[in-house]
């Protein structure tokens, strides 16, 4: 899952190195409220989910880690 | 309309959208501290028509209006209600999307009566090392400036189409140096305004006044921006696409189309109108 969650954001953003696991991809300015919007369509449609609503919050978009959780809580697999 | 009150009642209401599960179609890009700013000045306000969600940001002379719906569908039958209980006023809606998403979206709403105005264009570079020293005519933008760069902003830009921010919000950039200005004859003869997120750089306006054109103003600025972003990984900004010196010049600058699109569309017969910057 981390594989393709990595490969979605680095289609989305092919500047920054998603892989480093040290930084917090908002706090850092890599992922923006648009990139957040476009990214959770993506999953959408990668995993064949639905991203609940109370989970688009930018915490859950800090890490590939934290994004791989949100999708496991969506049902993704 | 019912007047927004907290960030939680926006983050609650848009969440329940979500949640109906048909799908999910926005414009309103979450922006804490803007928002914030907006409720505390009661500008914000809401309204839910059927799936669609609607948050109407009220300036002097129209309205923003922004989106939250389940489907294209949803959100044209919502629109279509919305703009003929506010029929009275100029509403403007910026659609962002990839261009293909915007078309459609564009057309859909055009059956309503909405009109294009104007599209904007993402582009964005990487940052490059700055070898060049930077200029010490460039100089930040104190807090008393911001009001001139204000001005300057209401009458070389276009509110419906560049989101000129309010005096608080300059203010506020500028006393985090967030505005770069060169000033000749006590004047401010040109200036820059961005933000800065560690990695990334958005340049948000890049002003030379007419009376200093052909000075190096606009390079001296420009090159005081790149010294300032040093260290960061990315700039983008957004470009009105019928502007294409400007476009032209920035393709110059290594910037790249991002495929993201601002189609700007309103239920007036009014277009924009390039003004000279």
């Amino acid at each position: 899952m981390k594989e393709k969650i990595i490969r979605i954001l680095a289609e989305l953003r092919p500047e920054f190195d998603f892989a480093k696991e040290d930084v917090n991809f908002i706090e850092e300015g890599m992922l923006d409220s648009f990139d957040v919007v476009s990214l959770v369509d993506s999953l959408d449609r990668e995993f064949g989910i639905s991203i609940n609503g109370i989970d688009i919050v930018p915490e859950n978009f800090a890490t590939v880690e934290s994004i791989a959780k949100l999708v496991t809580r969506n049902g993704g697999k | 309309m019912d007047k927004v009150t907290s960030i939680e009642e926006i983050v609650r209401r848009v969440a329940d959208v979500r949640d109906l599960h048909r799908g999910f179609i926005t414009n309103f890009f979450f922006d804490e501290t803007k928002h914030k700013r907006w409720i505390e000045n009661g500008s914000l306000f809401a309204e839910t028509i059927g799936d669609a969600y609607f948050l109407v940001k009220c300036d002097e002379n129209f309205w923003n209006v922004f989106y939250t719906a389940t489907t294209l569908e949803s959100l044209k039958s919502g629109l279509g209600i919305f703009g003929a209980r506010h029929h009275d006023t100029t509403l403007m809606i910026d659609v962002v999307n990839r261009k293909d998403c915007c078309e459609q979206t564009a057309a859909s709403l055009a059956e309503i009566g909405f009109r294009d105005y104007c599209r904007l264009v993402r582009m964005s570079k990487k940052t490059t090392e700055v070898n060049v020293p930077p200029s010490n005519d460039v100089s930040f933008a104190t807090r008393d400036d911001a009001a001139e760069v204000l001005r300057l902003l209401c009458l070389f830009f276009d509110k419906k189409a560049e989101q000129i921010p309010s005096i608080e919000e300059l203010e506020t950039m500028a006393e985090h140096g967030l505005i770069l200005v060169l000033k000749k004859e006590n004047r401010i003869a040109g200036f820059i305004a961005y933000e800065l997120t560690k990695a990334s750089l958005y340049l948000r306006y890049w002003f030379v006044h007419p009376d200093f054109r052909e000075l190096g103003v606009g390079s001296k600025l420009m090159n005081r921006f790149l010294y300032e972003g040093r260290g960061t990984k990315r700039i983008q900004l957004w470009v009105i696409c019928s502007n294409e010196n400007a476009v032209k010049r920035y393709c110059h600058y290594g910037y790249i189309n991002e495929n993201m699109y601002d189609y700007v569309i309103t239920n007036r017969d009014i277009r924009y109108e390039r003004k000279d910057h």
